[in-house]
């Protein structure tokens, strides 16, 4: 079992399953799981984990929002945000590091997408 | 060669860095081999395989990238500007791990398709590299 706990919040719900069945095959232990921002915050005050995955798209208090209430009063806090290609992207990523964050992961597009990357992330463990 | 297993290459000029990240993926049991560039120059003979890194056998194109931004010689947003334009190279996942927090590199990196960005006060929180995970976290889902 590796150290880092990882604390996910994450809208949708194939993504959330997607990512905790393959973290915990890598070894990590997934603390708890969001669907929205407040659940977001609870969990993350309620659990204190090493990492924290959070879309940016969350419903109620949007994942920036959440990162900026966690880093404010937690600087040291690692938030990777979790994104989408659209437009407006770029900035939102921008704005989130400026809220806290310490970086991002892009989201692969499609559920099949996702299944093929993490087939192949799994076929090399 | 097992043809599973993850080719990564290092692009980072500190010596310190470089042993940390080397660190965290060797604790992987992740199937891997890791080369190291210490400058965008080198890092562009790699991928090319120009120069000491003629032999595509020694040094085959890398599954992964992970890259610094700020670099000697060439700078690591022109290499990964290089990487994107080429048809051969644009599939390699690009990892941006990067002390900077400009607006500018940020945008620009999301531009030229890194799959993510990480800055380094995250993940080379001291010597030893406690979230040596993290890497791990973002190789899992490129």
């Amino acid at each position: 079992m590796k150290h880092e706990k990882i604390l996910i919040a994450e809208k949708s719900t194939f993504m959330r399953i997607m990512l905790k069945t393959v973290l915990e095959k890598l070894g990590f232990e997934i603390l708890g799981m969001a669907k929205d921002g407040e659940d977001a915050l609870a969990k993350y005050h309620d659990l204190k984990p090493d990492i924290m995955l959070v879309d940016v798209d969350l419903d109620g208090v949007d994942g920036i929002e959440v990162t900026r209430q966690i880093s404010a009063g937690d600087p040291a806090a690692v938030i990777i945000m979790l994104v989408v290609e659209c437009p407006d992207t770029p900035e939102i990523i921008v704005e989130a590091v400026r809220a806290g964050a310490k970086g991002y992961i892009r989201k692969p597009l499609s559920e099949g997408e996702i299944e093929k990357r993490i087939s192949g992330a799994l076929e090399r463990t | 060669m097992n043809k599973k297993e993850l080719k990564i290459l290092i692009v980072e000029d500190q010596e310190e860095h470089v042993l940390i990240m080397k660190n965290a993926l060797e604790k992987s049991e992740r199937a891997q081999r890791i080369w190291v560039c210490r400058d965008g120059e080198a890092a562009l003979d790699f991928l090319y395989n120009r120069g000491a890194f003629a032999a595509k056998t020694a040094y085959p194109k890398p599954d992964v990238i992970l890259l610094d931004l700020r670099l000697p010689k060439v700078d690591g947003l022109e290499v990964l500007k290089q990487i994107k334009a080429d048809e051969k190279l644009k599939d390699i996942s690009v990892i941006v791990l990067t002390a900077s927090e400009r607006g500018e590199d940020i945008i620009e990196a999301y531009k030229d398709d890194v799959q993510s960005y990480l800055l380094k006060s995250a993940f080379i929180v001291s010597k030893t590299g406690k979230m040596e995970g993290l890497l791990d976290v973002l190789l899992s889902i490129r």
